[in-house]
């Protein structure tokens, strides 16, 4: 029993999933492969994959396996046979010149039967060197994948040509790390009988997920976590319905558990299933059928280290790594991107049963088109990111001032090196690191922008119509960011000022979780103004964790526990409980603090005194807590600081005097460091230029 | 005192953390230039010396346990106790009655367990929910769980390190809550493998999640040998030499407050520092990802026999 | 300043410091076989060239004739000899020794990576640096990016992987709060991940952007880790023009001491893998392979890269030959001999700019001139065609399952 000599695979990806609605037409494989090949860059050509699922397919379960040689392969007729209780008929081999041919039966028998043949024969081929895998064998699901980019592996199965087409596909494009020989068995999707998924991500529980599996019915194990996935989601789904097992699987916070945010698991759940749950990175799209309706799953790790959105066009649900990929099917999706830890569940026939976060239709809209304006338009459609950029770096050399960039879908780095008293505008949804290292110049996207808008960037302007996504201005410097949308986790991460260059991000709908993590200056303001009634809050948790300077304001009242890193609650309830023990305390004060949702420091200092406020502050302070200062409170005094800059924001995105005032007379929750004594920066060479 | 393993380096770092000595209590000690410890500058005395630690870079993010949470919860015995850390402190009357109650206070105060054993001194029955109590106890108190020899009816059993488990079977059958291997009680195993044989048993079993495994003793040094024991598949890690020397004992003359408030930074120091050993990991979860982790480290120049009983891979795969 | 007694165990004792600064002092070798290396016990020590093990007592000729040049990055950087200095920040190092380092690697035709914390502005003057990218950003735009031979992605470092920079507060002084852009007195604790990099096809991404934008070489730098030899693998897939790993042992000028004993795998084994897999994969070529780690020897130098490496990085080595005596202080900000102390703005005592760049210098010759001599003992006419011959060495009473992995036949 040597599992744990497995080699390990880690991969990182693109992945995508299309569900049609009932009453919409089925999804052909040109469209999956247009918007999968959409991020092939997030790929390589060491592996991709598809499945496809059909409601309607038939009883019988079509089994899949890859095998390295004929001895291989009898050995899987063999044990077939065996397990087989109705028999099973031959498809033969689908590509029988690959290193791995892909060998396909309908088998007619019994789930558990079925899932002990399967268990046997991968263990078999596995001991003494990987020999081959059963890598699909479900009844309403067929994978189809190999080695290669995606439309290599729609070519190999001839998915294109034969006009498959499916009510659900999930697929997936492979960037891995190793690879000892290149083998399909470690491309994905990954399939357990009716579940099939893609993932993105690298899980750290990989042991633990490894272990929790291996004595539950799974032998051997190609070294994948994305495998585990798949097996653990199959397992989980036996014992309690999906949006449970889903809601235990992305590890829910011990607050979530204790608040019965989890789908209502209960401690003593969370302590059975330990070890299904995972850690780590991941984005997740997983498809699944149970003979009466098909359901696509997505999941999004609690700290969203990988990208994930949704969209909704009427007629199909959209899963995927990147917006790029649901706009080269569907111009005009809605499009938001699941929370951090959140889980979106849609069927065929229900529609949307889990909309992968709160109000989503609140806060993320489809950013209207404008026509193009400037001295030159340039086409970005079918051009690579470097020669657009190549493209747009002559122009500005050659004297023009406004560039418009149009069909832009996807494209990465963008506004890069863009020059002082130019402009460039970019129609479509701007990619990844947006206007990075930025010093001057005006970038505007009309639509959404993606991860790491202005890294480093130390000047300039940066206008969103739509939505950005996680990590907005990180080592923003100078210049000023506004979002009309909603931004991810991590904005304003690490935002610093210097002398005379502050910058600003202004965001007019919400922010997720470490707003102003380890922010040294500048300004972030989150407006909000599309949920002026209704009583929400506009940030996540962990805001200004780690802040050492700068401001923070958010409009409406932000609880005391969403900001910074206070200790667990019950860690601080058990010592107040301690120091009531000694006397320290009244019982009414602990009831106090647990009745509270979370305990945060200024509630400690506001309740307590003496000894007991100076013994459980070692809970909340450290050699490295900087106090900070939360107000709450109209803006009157810091017209000075913000109106300027939110007069143009407004002014930028055309919304009226009325609600600009309407906003300003507001109540905003402002968060700063409390002032140690600090000198000011002199006039003196500095050690590096500003 | 005069183990050879508790190294002036060890004891130092101790102490620093109690707030017996330096100027920074409950706070994990910085160093600066290269590593002087086990297994290739300080000779190594255990096992654990010559298993390393895994850092997340590139493939996965690695969490900042000063700005992002990283959870060292631990919930034993099916959910019914939680721990905020995974440590549990076992306590000897020998070390002196002021030291005693400090650290049933302390334990109590920072959500850890207890060991006391056979001692109950008077007026402690209150913090019985944070105590491990021998099964003669019984009554005394509510306890969070009895502990006992096998053989004797109790929902912990106390064994020794070794390499078999005779006579666990049937307890292990009766529905016991947790086993505890005590280092105290001899065994001729060291503690790593003995705790590594312990988890992979109960998983076979497939009783991992139903007992909770705790283990430990006076070769516990600190919250690196903690991890790693809970990496090799412990819930629960009890320290006992570790914690008087933090103190300063033997020879402090201290009274009980001082005690207390030196068994407290120490504890929360190791919190710290074991969020520090698992956030450079990306593991933000200790409960579900750390536990029996094995795949989280690596053996340097150990001998296969062992690796094999640990499960550990050898360093470079 | 004379050698301070060591009391506890160190890696870097007297006969370590003694020899380099005979080198800092001379430019001339001392010996060809290091004899420091029988004070320890890494794995690096107990593998031995069998031209020692058949002539141990050989000294130092004066006219070695072997070649040390060799390339970085795909061609793209000459060097005259297989050494990288680096990567200490100016902040971590009080100023002058950073100038210094980045003069000694115009001088001497090297390279000295300038770590995560800006550029001073006479090391800016310099040509032969790397500027480093790291998860903090400090210091850092674009011109800082377009300044020297390339960049270096950190996202790691071998004294504490997976934990970001760490400069304690009683060293972010006016000056260095003015370069970072960060409140004086409050420890940098650079964040643990890039917050932008976390996953494989992130580092692809930046690497990319990072590229785009300044047309540089690109390295990463990552402490030594699980599965090393896949990371290093994707790095190289992922774009980048080499890899700078740095193994357990290596130093740091802040790290919590349980992080810096207890994470990380010796540079030995990691540049072994590294390099068998980076070949089966057919990555190798062009694409650098740095080591550093409690590099203390051309010995080790030579070692390291006959087991895989391309070049080989020195810290502490040349914090040594500028005058370090291993007090083990430096987050203190008190460093008796003024190369890792708090930088102040009217300070009492500097270090001698002139003597530090010329005892680096020297220990750069000085060091090239053993590591000539070792490569005529074994028969090798170059640094480039050293590298890779694992052939040439015996492991003496190393575990039987390391030399397996490593390549390396037992004794």
């Amino acid at each position: 029993m040597m599992y744990w000599e497995t080699p390990r695979d880690i991969a990182s990806c693109g992945i995508l999933g299309i569900l049609r609605r009932e009453n919409a037409s089925r999804i052909r494989a040109d469209e999956t492969l247009t918007s999968i090949e959409c991020v092939r860059y997030r790929g390589s050509r060491y592996g991709a994959g598809f499945a496809a699922y059909n409601l309607d397919a038939g009883s019988r379960y079509k089994v899949k396996a890859f095998v390295a040689d004929g001895e291989a392969l009898q050995h899987v007729k063999q044990t077939l046979k065996e397990y087989a209780v109705g028999g099973f008929w031959e498809l033969g081999v689908e590509t029988p010149q690959a290193k791995f041919m892909s060998w396909a039966a309908y088998v007619d028998t019994d789930e558990q039967s079925l899932r002990r043949a399967v268990d046997r024969i991968n263990r078999d081929l596995f001991d003494g060197g990987l020999r081959g895998r059963i890598y699909s064998w479900g009844r309403f699901v067929e994978v189809f994948k190999g080695v290669g980019y995606p439309s290599d592996v729609c070519s190999i199965y001839r998915l294109v040509e034969r006009n498959v087409s499916a009510d659900l596909w999930i697929a997936h494009t492979r960037q891995p790390t190793n690879s000892p020989g290149v083998y399909p068995v470690w491309s994905h999707p990954f399939a357990s009988h009716e579940w099939a998924i893609a993932h993105n991500g690298d899980i750290s529980s990989f042991g633990a997920n490894m272990e929790f599996m291996h004595y539950r019915g799974v032998s051997s194990f190609v070294g994948t976590d994305s495998e585990l996935i798949a097996c653990i989601l199959d397992h989980l789904t036996q014992h309690m319905p999906v949006e449970k097992a889903a809601a235990a699987m992305v590890n829910p916070f011990e607050h979530q558990l204790l608040n019965g945010e989890a789908s209502r698991l209960t401690v003593e759940e969370y302590a059975r299933w330990r070890g299904a749950l995972l850690d780590g990175p991941f984005s997740v799209v997983a498809g699944y059928c149970d003979g009466e309706d098909v359901f696509m799953l997505a999941m999004a790790d609690r700290s969203k280290f990988r990208p994930l959105v949704v969209g909704d066009d009427g007629e199909r649900f959209y899963v995927a790594s990147e917006e790029a990929e649901i706009r080269s099917l569907s111009e005009d999706a809605d499009v938001w991107p699941v929370k951090p830890g959140g889980v979106f569940l849609a069927s065929m026939k229900q529609g949307i049963i889990l909309t992968g976060r709160e109000h989503e239709k609140v806060f993320y809209h489809r950013p209207r088109k404008q026509l193009p304006v400037g001295d030159v338009v340039v086409d970005a459609k079918g051009l690579s990111y470097t020669a657009v950029n190549s493209l747009i770096r002559k122009h500005f050399e050659a004297g023009v001032r406004h560039i418009s960039l149009i069909n832009v879908n996807g494209h990465r780095y963008l506004g890069i090196n863009v020059p002082s008293h130019r402009r460039l505008d970019i129609h479509g949804t701007a990619g990844n690191c947006l206007a990075n290292f930025n010093k001057g110049g005006e970038i505007t996207v009309y639509g959404n922008a993606q991860d790491d808008v202005g890294d480093a960037m130390y000047g300039g302007r940066v206008v969103i119509h739509g939505d950005a996504r996680e990590v907005v201005g990180q080592a923003l410097q100078g210049g000023e960011i506004f979002v009309r949308g909603s931004v991810g986790n991590r904005a304003a991460i690490q935002m610093r000022e210097f002398k005379d260059s502050r910058p600003f991000l202004v965001v007019g709908g919400r922010a997720d979780d470490y707003l102003g993590e380890y922010m040294a200056g500048g300004v972030v303001i989150v407006l909000g103004f599309d949920a002026l009634d209704m009583d929400t809050c506009l940030v996540g948790r962990y805001m200004a964790t780690g802040m050492v300077g700068g401001r923070i304001y958010v409009r409406g009242r932000v609880d005391g526990w969403r900001i910074g890193l206070p200790p667990p609650k019950p860690d601080v309830v058990r010592y107040l409980r301690g120091l009531a023990l000694e006397g320290l305390l009244s019982e009414d004060d602990v009831k106090y603090f647990e009745a509270l949702p979370a305990v945060s420091y200024g509630d400690v200092v506001e309740r307590l005194s003496g000894e007991a406020l100076r013994r459980v502050s070692k809970l909340f302070t450290s050699k490295y807590f900087r106090e900070l200062r939360v107000e709450v409170r109209r803006l009157d005094e810091d017209m000075e600081v913000v109106g300027d800059v939110v007069k143009r924001f407004f002014h930028e995105f055309g919304l009226g005097e009325k609600l600009f005032e309407r906003v300003l007379r507001e109540e905003f929750t402002v968060v700063e460091p409390v002032k140690k004594a600090v000198q000011k920066a002199e006039a003196e060479p500095l050690p590096e230029e500003g | 005192m005069t183990a050879a393993w508790w190294t002036p380096r060890r004891i130092k770092h101790l102490q620093q953390m109690a707030g017996a000595a330096g100027r920074e209590p409950g706070e994990p000690p910085i160093a600066s230039m290269g590593s002087t410890g086990p297994p290739h500058v300080e000779q190594p005395y255990f096992t654990r010396d010559r298993l390393v630690c895994d850092g997340a870079q590139v493939t996965r993010p690695s969490i900042d346990p000063y700005r992002e949470p990283v959870e060292t919860h631990i919930y034993l015995f099916r959910g019914r106790v939680r721990l905020s850390m995974p440590v549990v402190v076992k306590l000897s009357p020998e070390a002196g009655p002021a030291f005693f109650r400090a650290a049933v206070k302390a334990c109590y105060c920072m959500n850890v367990l207890a060991d006391v054993g056979k001692n109950l001194p008077d007026g402690l029955e209150k913090y019985g929910e944070g105590l491990l109590a021998d099964a003669g106890l019984r009554g005394r108190a509510h306890f969070a769980a009895h502990v006992a020899a096998l053989g004797e009816a109790a929902e912990v059993v106390r064994i020794s390190a070794s390499e078999q488990f005779q006579g666990l079977e049937d307890v292990l059958k009766q529905g016991v809550w947790g086993v505890y291997v005590d280092e105290d009680l001899g065994g001729g195993a060291e503690l790593e493998v003995a705790v590594s044989l312990l988890d992979r048993m109960l998983r076979r079993r497939g009783l991992r999640n139903d007992v909770s495994v705790i283990a430990g003793g006076p070769t516990v040094r600190g919250s690196d040998d903690i991890y790693k024991l809970v990496a090799l598949g412990a819930d629960a890690v009890a320290v006992s030499k570790a914690v008087e020397i933090a103190v300063g004992l033997p020879g402090a003359r201290a009274g009980e407050e001082v005690f207390r408030e030196r068994v407290e930074n120490l504890l929360l120091g190791f919190q710290r520092e074991l969020k520090l050993l698992a956030g450079a990991a990306g593991v933000s979860s200790f409960f579900n990802s750390l536990v029996g982790s094995r795949e989280l480290m690596r053996a340097v120049e150990l001998d296969r026999a062992v690796r094999s009983k640990l499960g550990v891979k050898q360093a470079g795969v | 300043m004379k050698v301070p007694r060591q009391t506890e165990p160190e890696f870097w004792n007297v006969e370590r410091i003694e020899h380099i600064r005979h080198l800092a002092r001379y430019g001339k070798p001392l010996w060809v076989w290091d004899r420091a290396k029988q004070t320890s016990n890494r794995i690096l020590d107990r593998i031995r060239f069998r031209a020692e093990l058949e002539d141990p007592g050989l000294n130092p000729s004066p006219n070695p004739s072997a070649d040390t040049s060799t390339s970085m990055a795909y061609d793209r950087i000459q060097m005259t000899t297989p050494l990288y200095l680096g990567d200490m920040s100016f902040g971590a190092l009080s100023g002058i020794p950073n100038i210094a380092l980045a003069r000694t690697a115009d001088i001497t035709g090297i390279v000295t990576g300038t770590g995560e914390g800006g550029l001073h502005p006479e090391v800016r003057k310099c040509r032969r640096i790397t500027v480093q990218w790291a998860s903090a950003r400090f210091g850092v735009d674009i011109d800082v990016l377009n300044t020297g031979l390339g960049i270096v992605i950190k996202i790691g470092q071998g004294a504490k992987p997976g934990i970001g920079g760490h400069l304690p507060g009683v060293k972010v002084t006016k000056p260095i709060s003015e370069t970072r852009r960060i409140p004086v007195g409050l420890d940098a604790i650079s964040p643990a991940p890039h917050h932008d990099i976390y996953s494989i096809e992130d580092l692809g991404q930046r690497i990319a952007a990072l590229k785009e934008a300044t047309g540089k070489p690109v390295f990463v730098k990552v402490g030594v880790t699980n599965y090393i030899a896949y990371i290093a693998t994707g790095v190289a897939r992922m774009g980048a023009d080499g890899i700078i790993m740095d193994g357990q042992g290596a130093g740091t000028g802040a790290a919590p001491a349980v992080v810096r004993d207890n994470i990380g795998l010796p540079i030995e084994i990691a540049v072994s893998v590294v390099d068998q897999a980076l070949r089966r994969e057919g990555l190798r070529d062009g694409f650098t392979v740095v080591a550093a780690g409690r590099v203390s020897s051309a010995e080790d130098t030579v070692k390291l890269i006959a087991l895989g490496a391309d070049v080989v990085s020195l810290g502490t080595a040349a914090l040594i030959a500028m005058g370090c005596v291993m007090v083990h202080k430096c987050h203190l900000g008190f460093c008796p001999t003024l190369l890792t102390n708090k930088i102040e703005e009217n300070p009492a005592k500097i270090l001698s700019l002139e003597t530090s760049t010329r005892w680096t210098v020297n220990m750069v010759y000085g060091w090239t001139e053993e590591m000539k001599n070792i490569l005529d003992a074994i028969g090798v006419s170059s640094v480039r065609e050293l590298v890779s011959r694992r052939d040439l060495l015996l492991g003496l009473n190393v575990g039987a399952d390391e030399l397996r992995l490593m390549g390396v036949r037992g004794a």
